[in-house]
C-alpha cells in the first residue's frame, strides 16, 4: 500500500517536473496554435462539413450529401485534370526533385566561387511571381519574337508553339516552376551538407573512393532525411499547383494543362460554384493524405528491413 | 418618498430602455448610411475624383440624412465572392452585364424590381431591355449604359497595309466571309493579325457568339422543364469551320492562340492587329490603359453569316447586396438619380453628366457624338446626353457610322443560362482549332455539346 502510495507521489512529482520543463515551450507555442486554429484547422473542418452542402455563394445551404462530389467526379473534364496533376508531379520530381540536390552537391565541392554560384542559382527565388510568368512568357511566345524561337531560327530551323503544344505544356510549365523555386531548395541541401562530417570523406578518400562513389555512399546517405522531406514536401505541392498554370495558360490549350487546384480555382472564382470547389479540395487532400502515409509507411519498413 | 424614488427609478428606466430599443430603429429610419463602390482614386483620377466629391458633398446637403461612405473597390470576379461572404459589399457597385448571373444565383443580390417600378424606370425602359434585366419575373440591376458588340477597327493598321477608304474610313466587310479574306489579305501585307481572336477567361466564348448565331447556331432549349445543348449542329460546325479557315486557310489570326481579352484589346491599341469584336465601351480602356491614339479607332458592324446579322449585348449595370435595407436601396435610387444615370433629369444629375463628359473630352478619350444603345424609351436625360455628346463629341463620326447603322442587325442577351461555362467551353474548342491543323470538327462540337450538357445543363434546376 505504501508503495502505491510512494509510486503515486513520483508519478504525479513527475507530471508536475514535466509540465514545469515543457510550460516556457507550450507558452511560447501558444500564439501559434491559435493562429493555426483560426487560419488553418478551422475553415479546413468548416470546408469538408460545407462540401457535404448546397452553397450559395458561401452561405450553407441545405444539407447535399455526395452532391458537389457527384458533380466534380462527373465532369468531363475531371479524369484529365487528374491525370495532368499527376502529370504535374512527375515531371516536377524528374525536373526538380534532383536538380538541387544535384547543384547543391556540385557547389559543395567547388572551392572558388561557390557565392557567386549561391547567388546566381537563388536569384530566380527573388524575382517576383509577375515578372516570372511575364519573363517566361515571352521565353515560350509562339512567334518569331519569342526567345526559344529566336534561337530556333537563327539555327535555321522552325519555330515552335511551346505552351500551345499540348504534349509539352506541362513540361514547360514544370521548368518555369523549377527555375524559380530551385534556389531555395538548394540552400537548403547545401546546408545539409555543410554539416556533414568530413571525416567521412576523409575516411571515404582512404578507401580510394572517387567522386561518384564518396555521393552514394557518404552524401546521399547523409542528407537521405532533407530529401525524404523535400520530396514529400515537393509532392504536396506540386499537387496543388494553380498559380503557374493559371498566368501562362489559363489551363489551356483546351484543358491541357488544367490542374485539380486550377479546377478548384475556377469552380470558386469564375462559377462562383463554392460546393464544387470545396469537394475539389477534399479529394485533393485524401489522395495526399493516403499517399503520405503510404510513403512514410513505406519508408519506415525499409528503415525496418535495413 | 420611498414610492417616489420607485416611481423616478421605474420611469428612468423605462425611457432609458426605450431609448435602447426604439431609438436605434429611429436612428435607422433617419440616418442612413449608403457606401458607393468604384469611388476614383484621388492620385490616379484627380479630375474624377474631384466630380464624385463634389457629387457626394451636393448630395449630402440635399438629403441630411443620408451619409455617404466611399469605397474604391470596383468589381472583380476573384473578389467579389469573399467580400460578399463578409458582408463588405459597397450599397451600390458597378457590373458588367456578363457577369450578374452569377451574383443573382449566389444569392447576393437585392431585388430592386418595386423600387424601379415606384420610380418610373421599368415601364419607361426601351424594347428589349425588359427581357434582358429580367430575371423569373424579377428586376435586380439599375441599368447605366448597354451596347451591342461591334467590329473594332485600328485604322493605322489599315493605312500600313494600304487598305484606308480615301475618306480615312475602314472598307468594312459584310460578310464574315469577306471578313476572313481581308484579315488574311492585312496579315499578307503586314505580318499583323488581321483578326485578333481571344481564345481565353471566357473571353473566346463570348466573342464568338455573335458569329456563331450569324451562322444560324442555336445553343440551348428547354424541353420538359429541362435544359438541353442543341449545339451539336451542322450549324456549329459550320461556325467553327470559320475559326479552322481564319487559322488555317487564310493565315489571318496571330501565332499566339491563347489570348485573353485584356491580351486582345492590347494588340489592336498597339497596333499588332486589325480588327477586334467587342464591346462599344472598350474606347476608354484602348487610350487610356494602352495608349492608342484615338483618332485611330473605328468601329463597325459584326459582318453577318448565313444566318444574318447579329451582335450580343452588353453594357453596365449598379447592383445592391441582398442585405440592403429598404430605405438604403431606396438612397440608392436617390444617388443614382443625382448622378445622371436614370432617366430623370436635375439640375445635378445633368451637371453631373456634363462634367463626365466634358472631362473625357479633355482627357482625350473618345466622345461620340452619340449614345451607342437607348436604355429608356423617353426622359430628359436622354435628350439632354445627346445634346452634351454633340457638344463634346471630339471624333470623326464618319469612323463610328457603320456600327451606328443597325437596321438589320438582330441584338440579342446572352443565352439564357450558364452562358460563362458555354464561353469556357467554346474557348477550349477555338484553342483546339487554333493549336491543331488536323482537328475533326465533327467530334469537336459533338464533345463540347456533350461536356456542357453532362457537366451544367444537367446541374441546372430552373
Amino acid at each position: 500500500m505504501r508503495i502505491k502510495t510512494e509510486n503515486k507521489r513520483s508519478k504525479t512529482n513527475k507530471i508536475i517536473a514535466t509540465a514545469r520543463r515543457d510550460l516556457p515551450a507550450w507558452l511560447l507555442i501558444v500564439p501559434f496554435l491559435l493562429c493555426a486554429l483560426i487560419t488553418i484547422w478551422l475553415p479546413t473542418a468548416k470546408g469538408i462539413i460545407w462540401s457535404f452542402f448546397d452553397m450559395n455563394g458561401y452561405t450553407v445551404g441545405e444539407f447535399a450529401g455526395l452532391k458537389n462530389y457527384i458533380q466534380v467526379f462527373t465532369n468531363t473534364d475531371f479524369i484529365q485534370t487528374v491525370l495532368n496533376t499527376f502529370k504535374y508531379v512527375f515531371w516536377s520530381i524528374l525536373i526538380g526533385f534532383w536538380l538541387p540536390a544535384f547543384i547543391a552537391i556540385l557547389l559543395n565541392e567547388i572551392r572558388r566561387g561557390s557565392g557567386y554560384f549561391k547567388f546566381a542559382i537563388y536569384f530566380p527565388a527573388m524575382v517576383p511571381a509577375v515578372a516570372v510568368s511575364l519573363l517566361w512568357y515571352y521565353i515560350y511566345f509562339p512567334d518569331a519574337t519569342g526567345l526559344l524561337n529566336m534561337i530556333l531560327l537563327k539555327l535555321g530551323m522552325e519555330s515552335m508553339a511551346w505552351l500551345q503544344n499540348a504534349n509539352i505544356t506541362i513540361i514547360l510549365i514544370v521548368i518555369t516552376s523549377t527555375w524559380c523555386a530551385m534556389g531555395s531548395t538548394m540552400l537548403i541541401y547545401y546546408s545539409a551538407l555543410q554539416n556533414i562530417n568530413r571525416d567521412l570523406y576523409e575516411a571515404a578518400l582512404l578507401d580510394g573512393a572517387g567522386f561518384i562513389k564518396r555521393i552514394w555512399h557518404v552524401t546521399l546517405p547523409q542528407i537521405s532525411g532533407m530529401l525524404l522531406i523535400n520530396f514529400v514536401g515537393q509532392v504536396i505541392t506540386v499537387f496543388q499547383i494553380f498559380e503557374q498554370p493559371l498566368a501562362m495558360t489559363g489551363g489551356g490549350p483546351n484543358n491541357a494543362s488544367m490542374s485539380l487546384g486550377l479546377l478548384s480555382y475556377k469552380y470558386a472564382f469564375q462559377d462562383y460554384k463554392v460546393g464544387n470547389s470545396l469537394a475539389t479540395n477534399m479529394i485533393m487532400l485524401v489522395m495526399l493524405i493516403i499517399f503520405t502515409v503510404f510513403y512514410f509507411s513505406l519508408e519506415k519498413k525499409t528503415d525496418n528491413t535495413l | 418618498m420611498k414610492k417616489i424614488i420607485c416611481l423616478i427609478m421605474a420611469l428612468t428606466m423605462g425611457v432609458s430602455m426605450a431609448g435602447c430599443s426604439g431609438g436605434k430603429t429611429k436612428q435607422n429610419a433617419e440616418n442612413i448610411t449608403i457606401t458607393v463602390g468604384n469611388w476614383p482614386d484621388k492620385n490616379a483620377n484627380p479630375t474624377e475624383y474631384e466630380n464624385w466629391e463634389n457629387n457626394r458633398t451636393e448630395f449630402m446637403s440635399t438629403y441630411p440624412n443620408i451619409t455617404i461612405e466611399r469605397d474604391s473597390w470596383n468589381f472583380s470576379i476573384d473578389s467579389f465572392l469573399p467580400k460578399a461572404a463578409g458582408n463588405q459589399l459597397p450599397t451600390i457597385f458597378r457590373i458588367p452585364y456578363t457577369e450578374i448571373d452569377k451574383v443573382i444565383e449566389a444569392g447576393y443580390a437585392a431585388d430592386l424590381t418595386d423600387k424601379m417600378k415606384e420610380y418610373g424606370y421599368t415601364d419607361n425602359l426601351s424594347d428589349k431591355m425588359l427581357d434582358i434585366l429580367q430575371r423569373d419575373g424579377k428586376i435586380y440591376m439599375i441599368p447605366i449604359n448597354m451596347y451591342a458588340m461591334g467590329l473594332v477597327g485600328n485604322r493605322k493598321v489599315f493605312e500600313e497595309a494600304g487598305l484606308l477608304n480615301d475618306d480615312g474610313t475602314i472598307p468594312y466587310p459584310q460578310t464574315l466571309d469577306e471578313l476572313a479574306v481581308l484579315a488574311g489579305e492585312i496579315k499578307e501585307k503586314t505580318g499583323k493579325a488581321g483578326y485578333i481572336l481571344p481564345t481565353m477567361k471566357n473571353n473566346g466564348g463570348w466573342h464568338f457568339m455573335s458569329i456563331a448565331w450569324a451562322y444560324g447556331v442555336n445553343f440551348m432549349e428547354k424541353e420538359n422543364d429541362k435544359w438541353v445543348a442543341k449545339f451539336n449542329s451542322p450549324e456549329f460546325i459550320n461556325a467553327l469551320q470559320f475559326v479552322y479557315d481564319l487559322k488555317w486557310k487564310y493565315n489571318a489570326l496571330s501565332d499566339n492562340a491563347l489570348i485573353d481579352g485584356k491580351e486582345g484589346q492590347k494588340m489592336l491599341a498597339s497596333g499588332q492587329g486589325a480588327l477586334y469584336i467587342a464591346p462599344a465601351d472598350v474606347f476608354g480602356a484602348l487610350v487610356a490603359e494602352y495608349g492608342m491614339d484615338k483618332d485611330d479607332i473605328s468601329i463597325g458592324k459584326i459582318p453577318a453569316g448565313p444566318n444574318g446579322q447579329y451582335a450580343l449585348m452588353g453594357g453596365n449595370l449598379y447592383m445592391v447586396p441582398k442585405n440592403a435595407s429598404e430605405e438604403q436601396i431606396d438612397a440608392v435610387f436617390k444617388w443614382a438619380e443625382l448622378i445622371g444615370d436614370t432617366p430623370k433629369s436635375s439640375a445635378s444629375a445633368e451637371k453631373t453628366v456634363e462634367q463626365k463628359i466634358k472631362s473625357d473630352n479633355e482627357q482625350n478619350k473618345v466622345v461620340i457624338e452619340r449614345e451607342p444603345f437607348k436604355i429608356y424609351k423617353s426622359g430628359e436625360m436622354n435628350d439632354f446626353k445627346d445634346k452634351v455628346r454633340k457638344q463634346y463629341a471630339n471624333v470623326n463620326s464618319e469612323y463610328y457610322k457603320e456600327y451606328f447603322d443597325m437596321d438589320n442587325v438582330q441584338i440579342r442577351a446572352e443565352e439564357p443560362v450558364n452562358c460563362q461555362q458555354l464561353y469556357s467551353i467554346l474557348d477550349n474548342c477555338i484553342q483546339s482549332i487554333l493549336t491543331d491543323k488536323n482537328i475533326n470538327l465533327n467530334q469537336l462540337a459533338e464533345d463540347a455539346a456533350n461536356n456542357f450538357q453532362k457537366n451544367y445543363l444537367d446541374n441546372v434546376s430552373y
